[in-house]
């Protein structure tokens, strides 16, 4: 397995041991998951134990739904959510199933229950799942340290019952932690079969006594709790690590750099199976090809790497990601990414072709735009940026320049190099990610302050966009290059540089550009309702002051006040002789 | 799909790019202007102010000796303020400079300007960065030449008009007037340039620049050959803070000329603990891997050669009008006129060496342009009164020929060594050009013109043995699109 190339990918050995024990039937399930490669590198090994508990009439079917479901539907969630996110999504949805299930065919609240103790291990890193009363431990250096807590209540003398578990309640609280992994290190599983009639100390000196044979270890640890008159079903499984999957900085330099570069491509020439029509756009940093795929005919749009980045690993990444991104967001208003139907031999990507030109260029054509063009193009970029935050995908770069809009007014966005997917952020990678600046006049402030980006930076990107379609200038005069600006430049109102803008309009538009990010809109639907229909928080609130709406009005009459003011102390204090 | 972008390049074109070329080869051309308005007008200079022979060999070479340390502190200024505001500060503050050296009464104000002055050199890191920012890959390499080679023309255009313009003027001042003339022009142009580019080419992401600082190395040879590298850098300016030090010309004294020294040590402490620095897991023994790594030798080897090529460039184009003045005894005007007749070759030489490259070889293209510097200096060697002054004329205009599409040879090769560190191996190839310009002109103080050239001719040869043994056929792994649609690796020879 760590024969394979690209990230080093975790290896393990596991060994198993099951027992009904002085029970009928053994309601306990288990289980250790190594995926394919790709999901390996991005997912990592899943491993659990769960107990289905003995008073419930379907424990055995408790228990292993939890197992199987963590097993494979943590692999078949998205591979941009990180492990948290998509491991809570899993067992919620688990817990929810057999808290129905018992509701609906057994009456009773205790009808599906089971404890359950999981872990993903991904890039040298163990993330716990543990509910209930089953236990991991981890033996490292011949030292045994229990990893999870018992979630018990003694109610009195002998009697103790599960405070904790899946399918009690509609609601459940799961512990997680991570732990750093290293080679050698031993996880160990147990239910309580098992760790309530040995003592830590014994079953870490079962699994020493025999190292290369952990089935073996694992049926004495069973053996030996058998023999201390356990009378519960009683189960152990062993996992060694062999490699926990660190991230080699030589092995993902041969991947990135696995395929070359495409040479100079000239409109006429076929490339991989395409002919290419004409050039699209070339940059100091891409070419972007019109091509025609030889095969069915279709129009395609083919963007190729520059060699100016040739030997810069981080560019790779980033633009291997783009293309990722681009396949995993599927939506009528983001340009799609078509998956490669051949094995390709240099590093390029194709999407479809859409015929339509930047909005930049758009606004340029359309110099008098109404409020109700402007929310049609606004409500379709949120439909596609929808997609994005649904897959906890940031854009980070929405520009003008970043979306399409063809005759008949369909807008999609393009562009997803920049973009931010939770899921790898957490793949431990050697290659340092660039400190994105974004685009002057589009990025949130948050971007020079040192705050992580949230969706919310997306909807300040889009706001201005908004602003720009209405008034032709953007919200703050001009983008923020460094932090002064960020507190220097103020929000100028729309309604000043285009009289037909509606006061709501621009207290919606002045919410999604707010430079506190917790005062920004929240949500993209927010936004969109805001600038359909007059929304009375933002505006009834608060009546503008006067020193705000026209502050040299204000110091005018200040002024005058105070001038009229002295003079009549002049004539009151020094009165006429 | 947005089109933006036109298919072909001409430069006669609207094009966003192509506009910004223009404004950036005439902002060059400007800087060199200014960077050589000096020696055109050397001889009257020499009477008006009755300057001895070491006093003017002390201003040609001060000309070229700050240039060196500003080409770094350039590149990171650059970096932090971009391209468009650099260009315009350097072009605003030379052509300020050029008021104090143009009202000059004695020698040690024009030497303290032209020392100064020396800045403006350094104007071709920052218009590299602008062109690198507004062309596609493919095109960089023709606007590169294009850039280098109108932009050096400006030192021709300067031999050819400004003694004109002094004769016009009229009189002793004569010389004032043109110096002062070209700072006018260089600061109106800085704030047209400032008003007319942008850094980027609108709604471009912006990425946050790399770090300039010590170069990357791949191994603890090349760190060594790396440090022996930042010598000559040193030692040109102390060769220069000797010369003008109490030994020699006593322009500075004693204890300035130890300050110096001091100050030149530790700078050259910093650069090696600099370099330490950025190389330190390779120096403690973590392998460089394969995709990063490259032959330090190859950058010294190119480094020497620009150092023969640019800096005997810079030498011969500061003395050739005096040169020819004095030789022939030609009126300032004319002089100027035939002295420019080796930086006037830039102007197509630059960009067919550069383009030349692309199909010759670049290795063979340079051994040619090394070899034909070598005769072309050995030829030159000979201009006197006895050969004449067609002779001169054209061996000068023969040798620049080969000497410019060196230049341009050097440069179409330095992104073959390694791409992501360009910038970085671009500043220290182009500072030993200087470098070569500092030795070159401290020579040319000491001996006889036929001396000088013969010199000249000589480390030509040795660039050429260096370049036959140490620079490879760069290999690049550039996938080559096969008429079946199958893809084989090529090196890019």
């Amino acid at each position: 397995m760590t024969k394979t190339m690209g990230l080093k990918k975790p290896a393990i050995s596991v060994g198993q041991h099951s027992t009904a024990g002085r029970k009928d039937r053994n309601d306990d399930s288990y289980g250790v998951l190594i995926p394919e490669p790709v999901l390996l590198e991005t997912k990592g090994i899943a491993m659990a134990i769960a107990d289905g508990m003995s008073s419930s009439e379907a424990a055995k079917e408790a228990s292993e739904t939890c197992v199987r479901s963590f097993l494979t539907d943590y692999f078949a969630t998205h591979q941009s959510w990180t492990v948290k996110t998509s491991v809570e999504r899993v067992l919620s949805a688990v817990n929810r199933w057999l808290h129905s299930q018992s509701e609906a065919h057994y009456d009773s609240g205790r009808g599906m229950v089971s404890t359950f103790s999981g872990i993903v291990l991904k890039s040298s890193l163990a993330h716990i799942f543990h509910a209930g009363d089953s236990r991991i431990y981890l033996i490292r250096d011949g030292a045994i340290e229990r990893l999870t807590n018992d979630h018990r209540v003694r109610v009195s003398g002998k009697q103790e019952y599960l405070s904790r578990a899946f399918g009690i309640s509609r609601d459940l609280a799961v512990d997680y932690r991570t732990l750093p992994i290293e080679r050698g290190d031993i996880l160990l599983f147990t239910t309580d079969g098992v760790h309530d009639f040995l003592r830590d100390g014994q079953m870490a000196n079962i699994v020493r006594a025999e190292p290369n044979d952990l089935d073996g270890a694992a049926a004495r640890i069973v053996a030996a709790a058998f023999a201390n008159n356990s009378n519960d079903n009683l189960t152990c499984q062993i996992v060694r690590i062999d490699d926990p999957g660190a991230t080699d900085q030589k092995a993902l330099q041969q991947r990135l750099s696995a395929l070359p570069f495409p040479p100079e491509i000239s409109p006429g020439s076929t490339f991989e199976g395409y002919k290419i029509v004409r050039e699209l756009h070339l940059s100091n940093r891409t070419q972007v090809y019109l091509a025609e795929d030889q095969e069915t005919h279709e129009r395609v749009v083919i963007k190729t790497p520059s060699v100016n980045f040739e030997d810069d690993a981080t560019y790779i990444e980033m633009f291997t990601r783009e293309e990722w991104v681009g396949q995993l967001v599927s939506s009528p208003h983001v340009l799609k990414v078509l998956a490669p139907k051949r094995l390709r031999k240099s590093l390029y990507y194709v999407t479809e072709y859409f015929e339509g030109q930047t909005l930049r260029q758009w606004m340029l054509d359309h110099p008098d735009r109404d409020l109700e063009a402007v929310r049609g193009i606004v409500e379709q970029i949120v439909k596609g940026l929808r997609v994005f935050h649904r897959k906890e995908i940031l854009h980070r770069d929405l520009k003008p320049e970043n979306i399409l809009i063809d005759r008949s007014g369909l807008v999609k966005i393009i562009d997803f190099g920049s973009s931010r997917v939770a899921g790898i952020e957490e793949i431990a990678s050697p290659v340092g990610r660039p400190a994105l600046l974004g685009t002057e006049g589009y990025t949130a402030p948050e971007y020079h302050r040192d705050v992580q980006p949230t969706t919310r930076s997306d909807i300040y990107s889009l706001g201005v966009i908004a602003y720009e379609l209405l008034t032709g200038q953007l919200p703050y005069g001009r983008g923020f290059t460094t932090r002064r600006d960020v507190d220097r430049l103020a929000y100028i109102p729309a309604t000043q540089l285009n009289p037909n803008v509606p006061r709501w309009v621009d207290a919606a538009l002045a919410k999604a550009v707010h430079k506190d990010p917790l005062q920004r809109t929240e949500v993209l639907s927010a936004l969109v309702e805001d600038l359909r229909k007059p929304n009375t928080a933002l505006i009834t609130n608060r009546a503008v002051p006067l020193i705000e709406r026209n502050p040299i009005a204000f110091w005018k009459v200040v002024s005058l006040v105070l001038a009229v003011v002295n003079l009549c102390l002049l004539v009151l204090l020094f009165p006429a002789r | 799909m947005p089109e933006t972008t036109p298919r072909r390049f001409t430069l006669f074109s609207a094009e966003p790019r192509i506009k910004v070329l223009h404004y950036t080869w005439l902002a060059f051309f400007v800087s060199f202007m200014v960077w050589f308005n000096h020696a055109p007008l050397m001889a009257s200079i020499r009477t008006s102010l009755k300057l001895s022979d070491q006093e003017v060999a002390a201003l040609l070479i001060l000309n070229v000796a700050l240039t060196i340390p500003a080409r770094i502190v350039i590149g990171m200024l650059v970096d932090k303020f971009g391209p468009k505001l650099m260009f315009s500060l350097l072009l605003g503050v030379s052509g300020l400079l050029c008021i104090p050296f143009a009202l000059a009464t004695d020698f040690s104000t024009l030497a303290l300007s032209r020392f100064l002055l020396a800045i403006v050199g350094a104007g071709f890191v920052v218009g590299i960065r602008m062109i690198g920012e507004w062309f596609p890959a493919k095109e960089t390499g023709l606007a590169q030449g294009i850039y280098a080679g109108f932009g050096n023309f400006g030192s021709a255009a300067a031999a050819v008009t400004l003694p004109t313009i002094a004769a016009l003027a009229g009189g002793e001042n004569g010389w004032r007037w043109a110096v002062g003339l070209t700072g006018a022009i260089a600061v109106i142009y800085a704030v047209m340039f400032y008003v007319s580019v942008s850094n980027t080419p609108k709604g471009s992401t912006y990425f946050s620049p790399k770090k300039m600082g010590a170069l990357e190395l791949s191994s603890r040879f090349d760190f060594v050959l790396y440090v022996l590298m930042q010598i000559p850098l040193v030692l040109a300016l102390a060769l220069l803070a000797w010369k003008l030090g109490p030994a020699n010309l006593k322009l500075i004294s004693g204890l300035t000329t130890n300050l110096i020294f001091g100050a030149l040590a530790a700078l050259f402490a910093y650069q090696v603990f600099d370099a330490v620095r950025i190389n330190r897991p390779m120096l403690s023994g973590v392998p460089v891997p394969p995709l990063q790594r490259y032959k330090f030798q190859q950058v010294v080897a190119l480094s020497l050669a620009y150092f023969v090529t640019f800096g005997s460039e810079l030498a011969v184009v500061s003395i050739l009008p005096l040169l020819f003045k004095d030789t022939f005894a030609l009126s300032l005007a004319f002089a100027g006129f035939v002295g420019a007749s080796f930086g006037f070759t830039t102007f197509f030489a630059r960009p067919a060496g550069g383009g030349l490259s692309d199909h010759f070889g670049r290795r063979r293209l340079m051994l040619l342009c090394m070899l034909g510097t070598a005769v072309g200096y050995f030829a030159m060697s000979f201009i006197g009164p006895a050969t004449g002054l067609v002779f001169g004329v054209t061996v000068t205009f023969l040798c620049s020929l080969f000497v410019n599409a060196g230049n341009g040879a050097v440069y179409a090769m330095l992104p073959l060594i390694k791409r992501r560190l360009t910038g970085q191996i671009a500043g220290i190839v182009g500072a030993f050009g200087n470098v070569g310009g500092v030795l070159f002109l401290t020579l040319y103080s000491f001996v006889t013109p036929q001396t000088f050239f013969f010199v000249a001719a000589g480390t030509s040869l040795v660039g050429l043995a260096l370049i036959y043994f140490f620079v490879e056929e760069p290999k690049g792994q550039i996938a080559e699109e096969m008429a079946d649609g199958s893809v084989t690796m090529i090196d890019v020879a």
